[in-house]
């Protein structure tokens, strides 16, 4: 699975029907996590926000929650000078959660993008120190850059990492039998 | 005529020409439009590089 943000799986999507992608669209995530039932959509969400600001993942997905997804987040927001309250039912993740997720959802690859996301006025003094803590993140989680470019970076879970209790590559959910679902539907299983 | 110069000059006034995105079938974006459309040189490299990983898996 690679795990990158929504601009860059619009580019990819088209190239090569052999790529699988964490997150496609973040709308395609119900309720951004507020419904404790969608639980595998909060995940992943919290997955792109540390793919994007690193060890700001906390900050970044309770503004998320807050702001939405197309708006700006304040450089106070991030370094935790703010902190946006969030009702009791949203399903929060940790820092910590990040390397269970990344086996998980077999993540091998990961895709950065330039931090446009942060407000106008902060962009310039925040980016340096959160691109140099991101990097800093998948070199911990054993990830190694094999494509540093001008604006994206690819990152693969280096071949020390890949080894160990990590699970099979299966599908993380399992897909109802055909016979199942025709069943389901049939007017003649109806009691 | 005026369809033409309407909307690129809507989107200057208001500041936002990225989020009043042109129609795609604008007279100015079919002129000049191409490099709207250019994948980042970045992405072609990340993906030829990721295409030719024989451990990405294939198939559905």
């Amino acid at each position: 699975m690679i795990l990158c943000g929504e601009e860059v799986t619009s580019f990819l999507t088209p190239w090569s029907p052999r790529f699988r992608y964490v997150v496609t669209r973040t709308f395609y995530l119900p309720c951004g996590g507020l419904n404790p039932e969608l639980r595998e959509g909060s995940e992943r969400f919290f997955l792109n926000m540390a793919a994007h600001n690193g060890r700001f993942a906390e900050a970044a997905y309770r503004a998320r929650l807050v702001l939405g997804h197309q708006r700006p987040i304040p450089a106070a927001v991030l370094a935790g000078s703010v902190k946006f309250r969030l009702p009791p039912i949203a399903d929060l993740h940790r820092l910590a959660d990040v390397p269970e997720l990344l086996d998980r959802y077999h993540v091998e690859y990961i895709i950065t993008s330039p931090p446009l996301w942060l407000e106008d006025p902060d962009r310039d003094s925040l980016a340096a120190t959160l691109l140099a803590q991101r990097d800093e993140l998948f070199r911990e989680l054993g990830f190694e850059e094999v494509h540093a470019g001008h604006e994206h970076s690819l990152w693969r879970r280096s071949a020390s990492a890949a080894t160990g209790t990590r699970p099979s590559r299966t599908l993380p959910y399992k897909l109802p039998a055909r016979g199942d679902a025709r069943r389901r539907f049939s007017p003649s299983s109806s009691p | 005529m005026l369809w033409i110069v309407s909307l690129p000059l809507a989107a200057l006034l208001l500041g936002e020409p990225r989020r009043l995105a042109f129609p795609i079938y604008h007279p100015l974006v079919l002129l000049f439009g191409q490099n709207l459309m250019k994948v980042p040189p970045d992405l072609i490299a990340i993906a030829r590089r990721l295409e030719a990983d024989p451990d990405i898996p294939s198939g559905t």
